[in-house]
């Protein structure tokens, strides 16, 4: 092929076009050999080769007896392409720069793709209470010890060591930089301790937000003395993690090659990681693009946005060895409930401050439905907030409200029968309120139409643009009845800080309690008009959830903090706050009969959280 | 004539100011905070919110903030700090923006080419054969090119040429997207051609075709006009051949016109196809400057804006003196 | 008069639109002598103009087409030419000039490009050679500087200069016969008379015969040894000038001869004007085509065709009432 591709190539220039193609075509098995390592072509180039090879599942990691291959390359497209590679500089928050940021970073943690559950990564345990790593001391300071583990070593051999941990908090905490500082402001600089292979340091008040700390660490030898905000945006420094930085084509791709120093070793077959020579990361804006390069065998693994119609698409080619995994995403959709005085602005008649009115509109909507017209039934509906978060923890506590109008009818009579209602001069109506420019919403409310008049509830939809939306009228509370997305993110830190969403004392437009439950009158005449009285609903509840979030934020332990979260899912569920409704769908897609080891994971680590562990089933 | 042109530039460089302040201006008053981002995150807290605020000078007031831009980015041999830095990242403007150039020059410059070295001698070719068998199906083609939607077009072309054509024959005749495949650097200098053309192919025909039947069209009209031309009559009169009349009476003369279309065009090269660099992944500027755009990234949208403009100005210019060498009615006063 | 140069017989030059086939040139018939100077007039439309681009073979299929007619020129029929031998006529021999001198010197080439361009065609000279023919060619329709003025590029002179140029132009080659379809209309009065001068001393001093297309019969008047006139395609009436303007016999005539100005005539009445319009010459029934505007109209006029009769000696008509009728009062009584 090869010598045909030469002699061809020394007259071709006064062929037609048609005829150069062709042979640039046959010139093709050229290029699968020069990347390749084995003589067999690598299924990455052409091919409409049948799917001979297991077309297992991308879950095994009960791997082939004998080992996996080594060597070989995987593609991973995406619809972004990186800022920077620098996670630390301005627009380093991007999702991609983490994506790609798998490949050669190193930290404290990881989230595990299977069980969404935090796991140490460069140090031998999470630091807890139980096993000795957190201790708080009696002035009421947390410290936090981390062990690292002895094989830990960059790329260029130098062991990663606490010197690098305290590097990573100098420049975090450098003023000259622009970097997001969060927990780390938090640590007493003077209770730095590093030693070779530890690192302690103590936090002026315990916060379970110290978790998530320390996740991505800094060579100190490679970096001290660098402009660090400007040299580390197109390379990036030594790696401490499967596969180094080699290219950047920008616009292009990014190609990572493997890391022969890593430290990390197959956990069952005991091989040395990573398994591929190299990994590419291609840019392909356009979704639909994007899922022709997939079906082209130009890539092998994408994270497609979540519409309906691609994972549909994405689903017809499991017959030809593709594996496509849909799960919930952490990006959550809830029903909520305006507390504050401008719910009259959208309704005058809001019944939200009664708890048989919230409580029959959760006995109303049918999430079944719901997660049927929307996501076609590809996942389930969602129980609690905190199945976006650790399902591990949830309690299911809106579970208690089943789909039936009856229950909603009656309720909806027991709160007419009060004495402080009176439903013949202002009957019990909800006006709905959402972003119009969002499909999946859209179908929403028109479901709401005929599940509302099931129950005997007056019902009107109001929908608006998402930039009124989430400007004036979340800022302001201009809403009765609402719908919207935050996300979620896997661990304790994650699930703690959405309980500031609920907190009594952080109304807008300091705090994130839109919904201005249990909040109180915001002081002083504000220009902007958040200016409002004091929330319709405050009582036992509100005050307790003030407290149990209090408590949540200063508690380290995990069992005490298991027992605080759930505690304040119940209220929020019994008071029915909110109503989660379903979480947005997460797919990933692998050309399964190509890439082994590789497990979609939802969370922000993404689907590269264990790309060491990737090899190619085709070799 | 130097006069003339020595006038045009410093009339040009004058416009280019006041499109650097209307687009300035317009940016800040519509596109929203550069650091909305940032806002919306509920982790980062106001007092990070205003150091990055400082980073990029966003504290400043408006007329400041523009005075330092316009000072520093004339300075263009600051290389790369005279355009400033991205809201995206810490990167700077210059070295982003002339990335873009040589990919979206292969792209805008093939599927221009291909459009004129087409699209006119088609007009022309349509014009001499008005309401032939060729003219009428070659204009129902263009008809239906130009109506057609690029994004239609494009992943047309992507799935019958890329995706399917491959699955019927097994040969891989064109990739689905970028501009070269990963492993261009280890290919030999033949194959390298071959897959540059493997990827060039599709984007370059989709932005091509459309344009093919624009220039076409317009291309027709103006022959046509020329063909029924008093002068052209006396040519034939005079005894000239066909092809004499055509050649040297008729061609100047309708090529006067698509002069300026196609300098517009050229002038448009720098900003890039933003739709057909999305379908095929294409490292172009298109799709830096929308999405600059979309995330309020007003240095890369000022640069590329300012880029465009001086090519505008230089090509109308370019244009004009051309028109003035090919028509003599055209005085330079 | 002396031999025929030029003889057109049955003459039919179609040409197809959308709404159908228009007939402009239905069945004519007439012979131009050497050094003659033939008239041709008629309203827009008549057929005159189609008449003088068939003889240059320069109707443009597949819109128009010659049907048929024989066109024969000093001996050799026209239509029979390949395309390669009729260019050599054209300009060589026949020359044209037309209507428009704004429009019809192509802007982009200098006069003396255009001219030499002419000439080289015609003549076996090198470039120089034809320099100093083109530069003679000027002088000789009085264009002051020629040498300059070789290189000015048309839009740089005045309607009457380019009119002169292209009578120069046609000139130059010294043509059999020059075709000049309405060379004078764009122009102004005093400028008109020039030009008709200077034609008619060039081609008399050539002996160059001319065909002058016209609808102005005052243009004529002076120029032309014989006057056809025709109508809706087809010929009205022919005849030497003065038969024409002093022994009309077609009404038609005696309509354009009442409408037209004349210089050696005061009128004191209104100028008259021929009412109605040309009929369309998509499938147009048979009869006499000027009919719905003839003071004279009978119903024969409906029936029967009237075709062209030999009235006196060369002088034609094709009137069924011809040469019966009292034309004074179309034409309008002279007085003075």
């Amino acid at each position: 092929m090869k010598h045909l591709w030469q002699r061809r190539s020394l007259t071709w220039l006064g062929l037609l076009l048609a005829f150069v193609l062709v042979v640039a075509a046959c010139g093709d098995d050229d290029t699968a050999e020069t990347t390749g390592t084995t003589s067999a072509p690598a299924a990455t180039t052409t091919t409409t080769a049948a799917p001979t090879t297991t077309a297992a599942a991308p879950t095994t990691t009960e791997a082939a007896p004998t080992g996996k291959p080594y060597g070989g390359e995987a593609i991973v497209a995406s619809d972004q392409e990186p800022p920077t590679l620098n996670t630390f500089a301005p627009g380093g928050d991007n999702f991609i720069v983490s994506i790609v940021g798998n490949g050669y970073w190193t930290g404290v943690q990881d989230i595990d793709g299977f069980t969404l559950e935090l796991i140490p990564e460069v140090v031998t345990e999470l630091p807890t209470v139980a096993n000795g790593g957190i201790s708080i001391n009696a002035d009421g300071t947390e410290t936090i010890r981390y062990t690292i583990l002895d094989e830990a070593v960059w790329a260029d051999g130098t062991p990663i060591s606490g010197d690098d941990f305290e590097f990573t908090y100098n420049t975090i905490m450098d003023p000259d930089l622009p970097i997001t500082r969060t927990v780390y402001e938090d640590i007493d600089p003077a209770t730095v301790v590093a030693g070779p292979k530890t690192f302690e340091f103590t936090l002026t008040a315990p916060t379970v937000q110290a978790e998530l700390i320390f996740g991505f660490l800094i060579p100190k030898h490679d970096v001290e003395g660098s402009d660090f905000i400007n040299d580390w945006n197109d390379t990036m420094w030594v790696s401490g993690g499967p596969f180094e930085f080699d290219q950047w084509q920008k616009g292009e791709f990014i190609r990572l090659t493997r890391n022969a120093n890593y430290w990390k070793t197959d956990a069952e077959t005991g091989q040395q990681l990573p398994f591929l020579d190299s990994v590419i990361f291609r840019f392909i804006p356009e979704t639909a693009a994007l899922i022709n390069s997939f079906k082209a065998r130009e890539v092998d693994v994408i994270n497609p946005p979540p519409s309906i119609e691609t994972i549909e698409d994405l689903q017809t080619l499991e017959s030809e060895g593709a594996s496509v995994e849909v799960l919930s995403g952490p990006i959550w959709e809830h029903l909520n409930f305006q507390f504050g005085d401008n719910r009259l602005v959208r309704n005058a008649g809001s019944y939200n401050e009664f708890l048989e009115y919230r409580q029959a509109v959760a006995h109303t909507i049918d999430k079944t439905k719901i997660v049927d017209e929307i996501l076609k039934g590809q996942v389930e509906p969602m129980s609690s907030y905190v199945d976006a978060f650790s399902p591990t923890l949830s309690l299911g506590a809106w579970d208690q409200y089943d789909y039936n109008p009856d229950t909603a009818i009656a309720l909806v009579a027991d709160l007419c029968a009060r004495d402080d209602t009176d439903c013949d001069a202002n009957p019990v109506s909800t006006i709905f309120s959402t972003t119009s420019n969002n499909d999946a919403r859209v179908t929403l409310s028109q479901l709401f139409v005929e599940m509302f008049a099931d129950a005997g509830i007056v019902y009107e939809n109001q929908l608006e643009d998402s930039s009124l939306f989430f400007g004036e009228t979340l800022d302001f509370g201009n809403w009765d009845l609402g719908e919207w997305a935050w996300v979620g993110t896997p661990g304790f830190a994650g699930l703690v800080s959405i309980h500031d969403i609920f907190d009594p004392e952080g109304a807008p437009p300091d705090g994130q309690n839109f919904y201005r439950w249990g909040t109180a009158a915001v002081e002083g005449a504000d220009p902007e008009g958040f200016n409002q009285g004091a929330s319709s609903v405050i009582d036992d509840n509100t005050a307790r959830f003030a407290v149990l979030r209090d408590d949540m934020n200063s508690t380290v332990d995990v069992d005490e903090l298991t027992e605080i979260i759930h505690e304040a899912e119940q209220i929020l569920a019994d008071q029915v706050v909110i109503i989660p409704l379903y979480a947005r769908l997460d797919p990933g897609a692998v050309w399964a009969d190509e890439l082994g080891g590789y497990k979609h994971n939802p969370s922000q680590a993404g689907d590269t959280w264990n790309i060491e562990q990737w090899y190619r089933v085709d070799l | 004539m130097l006069q003339y042109v020595i006038r045009r530039l410093v009339y040009g460089m004058i416009t280019l100011l006041a499109l650097s302040i209307i687009t300035f201006t317009l940016l800040q008053n519509t596109g929203g905070d550069p650091l909305d981002r940032l806002k919306s995150n509920p982790r980062i807290t106001q007092q990070a919110i205003q150091e990055m605020a400082e980073f990029y000078g966003l504290d400043q007031p408006g007329t400041k903030q523009y005075l330092t831009w316009v000072g520093n980015f004339v300075q263009v041999w600051n290389y790369p700090t005279a355009w400033g830095r991205s809201f995206q990242g810490p990167q700077q403007v210059q070295e982003l923006v002339l990335n873009r150039l040589g990919g979206t020059a292969r792209l805008m410059f093939t599927a221009l080419g291909l459009a004129v070295m087409i699209g006119i001698p088609l007009g022309i070719y349509q014009a001499i054969k008005q309401y032939s068998f060729f003219d009428q199906a070659t204009t129902t083609f263009s008809f239906v090119t130009f109506s057609t939607p690029i994004f239609v077009l494009g992943i047309g072309l992507q799935i019958i040429l890329a995706l399917k054509l491959e699955q019927w024959t097994g040969v891989k005749f064109f990739y689905t997207s970028g501009m070269n495949s990963t492993s261009y650097s280890d290919l030999s200098f033949g194959a390298r051609i071959g897959d540059t053309l493997q990827h060039l192919v599709l984007p370059a025909t989709s932005i091509a075709l459309i344009s093919i039947a624009g220039y076409s069209r317009y291309q027709r009209a103006s022959m046509l006009e020329v063909m029924h031309s008093d002068y052209l009559r006396t040519a034939k009169a005079k005894g000239l051949s066909r092809r004499s009349v055509i050649v040297k009476h008729a061609l100047r003369n309708a090529l006067i016109p698509i002069i300026t279309l196609v300098s517009l065009d050229v002038a448009g090269v720098l900003g890039g196809a933003v739709i057909t660099e999305s379908i095929f992944a294409w490292p172009g500027m298109g799709r830096l400057y929308i999405q600059a755009i979309f995330l309020n990234d007003w240095p890369i949208v000022m640069a590329v804006v300012m880029l465009i403009g001086f090519m505008v100005v230089v090509m109308n210019l370019l244009a004009d003196l051309a028109y003035g060498w090919l028509d003599p009615r055209v005085r330079y006063d | 008069m002396s031999e025929p140069l030029l003889q057109v017989s049955n003459l039919r030059t179609f040409f197809s639109t959308e709404e159908g086939i228009v007939r402009a040139v239905d069945g004519l018939s007439f012979t131009i002598h050497k050094g003659e100077k033939f008239g041709v007039v008629g309203e827009s439309g008549s057929g005159k103009s189609v008449t003088a681009l068939s003889v240059m073979r320069l109707i443009e299929p597949p819109a128009g087409e010659i049907v048929t007619g024989e066109i024969t020129f000093k001996g050799e029929d026209l239509l029979g030419l390949k395309d390669e031998e009729m260019r050599k006529v054209r300009g060589g021999q026949i020359a044209m000039i037309f209507q428009d001198p704004m429009t019809a010197l192509n802007p982009v080439y200098t006069i003396g490009n255009q001219l030499i361009e002419t000439i080289m065609l015609h003549q076996s000279v090198g470039k120089s050679a034809a320099a100093e023919i083109a530069i003679q060619a000027l002088d000789d329709v009085h264009i002051p500087n020629p040498k300059v003025r070789m290189e000015d590029y048309p839009h740089q002179l005045s309607g009457g200069m380019r009119q002169r140029v292209m009578i120069a132009m046609g000139l130059s080659c010294d043509p059999d016969l020059l075709i000049a379809d309405e060379p004078t209309t764009a122009l102004d009065v005093t400028t008109q008379a020039q030009i008709l001068d200077l034609m008619l001393v060039l081609t008399e001093e050539r002996n160059t015969a001319v065909m002058l297309i016209t609808h102005d019969l005052g243009v004529v008047a002076g120029f032309c040894d014989n006057i056809q006139v025709m109508y809706a395609g087809r010929l009205a009436e022919r005849g030497t000038t003065d038969f024409i303007f002093d022994d009309t016999l077609h009404p038609y005539t005696a309509g354009l001869l009442g409408s037209m100005t004349r210089l050696d005539e005061v009128r004191e009445e209104r100028l008259y004007s021929i009412r109605g319009a040309p009929p369309s010459l998509i499938d147009p029934p048979n009869g006499c085509r000027f009919r719905s505007r003839c003071d004279f109209a009978k119903e024969i006029c409906t029936r029967d065709t009237p075709l062209p009769r030999e009235i006196s000696e060369d002088h034609w008509v094709a009137c069924h009432f011809a040469p019966d009728l009292d034309l004074i009062r179309v034409k309008g009584e002279p007085v003075g």
